[in-house]
């Protein structure tokens, strides 16, 4: 017997440390302070402003040891870094508005006008869905900060090519192609139709008479009752442009939220809570690398923070998700805290060779590019919002 | 998660029968001085979760799922081997606290299921140790040695079933919180 027992206690024992390691290892996240999560939003502008060239766009990537300029380019993701620093210029540093009207105007020269619409020209003739899907926040964040109405009716046209690229399932094609002269049929980008949700949801609080209330509410549906399974989501996509979406839906002028929407948020927030916590346990180094993997990309972690802000935003404004609102606030403060402890400082930075193109950075395998700090940008000036509300409460 | 769930939970894991059948040497005096020393350390347990997971910067949402996981995999493993080798013999210089209270009666998902609804649900977590102190004291009594130890197997595989349910809910309820 006495053999057994202490069999026993020896499994207890490797039973505890095993469960400590690889189930519940530490999250290793503090609440950072105001002033540092405005520094590294200032940085991530910065970074951007920086690598903005005369004809109004980003450095698109860069590499630390070698120092080489990622050529190539994407204009989802200008369209999306313009529109963060249009956030960054409205909620923190209005300096940041002559950059983002540069990158803004680079992207205006490229519309192309068809029947009621306009979309962003590709090198190749088609037009994309996330770029209009984020052109359009864009242009609206840029009208919140400066009350200039100049753009509406390309805001508004741009609204109309989400209308005519959306199905009658509220799912929304991805691309239209010249030689078709319309959508080509089957294919959904994963968070292009989310980025079209949450611009549609802008533009009807904006334009309430523009007839943009019934695409949204339909693609809403979709997002809550069928995407994930109509578009082969093993798992709920993560989808933090569907949560800014929702929290605009919420919002004083939009249509509200209905219970399956609820349920959808609700479900997200889950999803990225997960995310979330997994995320503050990874190190990159020593067992965590091996049992957690490297730590996420900018961009990854950036979006994760997104998506909460967004949830977060949501459930400040529906009474059903009330009681979601302080740990996604303290989820959100923790994603900026990895956020401001891995990017890369002054110091750091000039031990590259374009020190310019690595301060205010995230790297991930020693390249970083310009959507790693887009969706960080946006993601830290949530995260003050969100440790004000804290503080106030 | 339910009251109800956690406290079906904690009478599932402080399983009275599971103990008189694993402990046929032992008299049902010494089973209930086990239940009761075992039940005492669960409720240190759930009392003590939750500065002990802030201390180890574990949030109470991830502890969820990892003791849900221990708890469910403890409940598919007794659910393939059954109730395993009974201790013959008994400790009389520990009154029966050994086979009775370690190894037997104090148990992986005993634990988990303490510290974990101790986070989240104390209230439900001691009136569920409560309610499954009753129930052991009065099944530690049944004599289920020899013949009747496949009885004793067959129960033991029967709240697997059910350990392995409320495991799996626990990991749900961690997957679906903030």
């Amino acid at each position: 017997m006495h053999r057994r027992v202490a069999l026993a206690a020896l499994a207890w024992v490797a039973g505890l440390i095993g469960f400590r390691v690889a189930l519940t290892p530490p999250e290793l996240c503090e609440v950072p302070s105001a002033t540092e999560i405005a520094f590294a939003a200032d940085e991530a502008a910065d970074w951007a402003v920086r690598g903005l060239g005369d004809d109004g766009r980003f450095t698109y990537g860069y590499r630390a040891d070698d120092g080489g300029v990622n050529q190539s380019y994407n204009l989802v993701r200008h369209a999306g870094m313009t529109n963060a620093l249009y956030q960054h210029a409205l909620w923190r540093d209005s300096d940041a508005l002559e950059a983002a009207d540069r990158s803004l105007d680079a992207l205006l020269d490229l519309l192309i006008a068809r029947d009621d619409w306009v979309a962003v020209e590709e090198p190749n003739g088609d037009a994309k869905l996330g770029t209009v899907g984020l052109l359009i926040p864009a242009l609206l964040h840029r009208r919140d900060l400066t009350g200039d109405e100049q753009y509406d009716e390309e805001a508004i046209a741009l609204g109309r090519f989400i209308v005519a690229q959306q199905e009658s399932s509220g799912a929304i094609l991805n691309r239209w192609d010249p030689d078709l002269d319309g959508p080509v049929p089957g294919v959904y980008g994963r968070f292009a139709t989310g980025e079209a949700f949450w611009a549609l949801a802008m533009l009807d609080r904006r334009f309430p008479d523009a007839g943009f209330r019934e695409p949204t509410l339909l693609t809403a549906d979709y997002l809550a009752l069928e995407r994930d399974e109509a578009e082969g989501e093993f798992l709920r996509n993560p989808d933090h442009w569907a949560a800014y979406g929702f929290a605009e839906m919420a919002r004083p002028g939009g249509p509200g939220l209905e219970q399956h929407h609820v349920d959808y948020v609700r479900a997200l927030s889950g999803a990225f809570g997960v995310m979330a916590r997994y995320e503050s346990q990874r190190s990159g180094t020593g067992l965590t690398l091996l049992l957690r993997g490297n730590t996420a990309l900018g961009a990854g972690v950036g979006a994760m923070g997104e998506g909460i802000a967004g949830l977060w935003n949501t459930s400040l404004l529906v009474a059903d998700l009330e009681g979601r609102s302080d740990r996604l606030a303290d989820r959100l403060l923790c994603t900026a805290d990895l956020l401001v402890e891995r990017q890369i400082d002054e110091d750091e930075a000039s031990t590259s060779p374009i020190p310019d193109l690595a301060r205010g950075a995230w790297f991930s395998g020693g390249y970083t590019q310009v959507d790693d700090q887009q969706h960080t940008l946006s993601a830290l000036l949530f995260a003050e919002d969100a440790l004000r509300w804290k503080e106030s409460r | 998660m339910s009251a109800w769930v956690t406290i079906l939970g904690m009478v599932l894991a402080l399983d009275g029968l599971r103990i008189s059948t694993l402990t046929p040497a032992a008299t049902p005096t010494q089973r209930s001085v086990g239940v009761v020393a075992v039940a005492a350390a669960a409720v240190v347990v759930a009392l003590v979760a939750e500065p002990l997971l802030d201390a180890g910067d574990v949030s109470p949402e991830t502890f969820r799922i990892g003791a849900g996981l221990v708890v469910a995999a403890v409940g598919v493993v007794r659910l393939m081997i059954g109730v395993g080798r009974p201790y013959d013999e008994v400790s009389e210089s520990t009154r029966g606290l050994v086979p009775v209270a370690f190894p037997v009666a104090l148990t992986p998902e005993l634990i988990a299921w303490s510290a974990s609804r101790g986070v989240d649900a104390l209230g439900a977590a001691l009136t569920g140790l409560a309610v499954a102190v009753v129930v052991a004291l009065l099944t530690v009594r049944l004599d289920l040695s020899g013949d009747r130890r496949r009885l004793g197997d067959g129960w033991v595989r029967l709240a697997a079933a059910g350990i392995t349910i409320v495991g799996v809910v626990l990991v749900i309820d961690g997957i679906r919180s903030v």
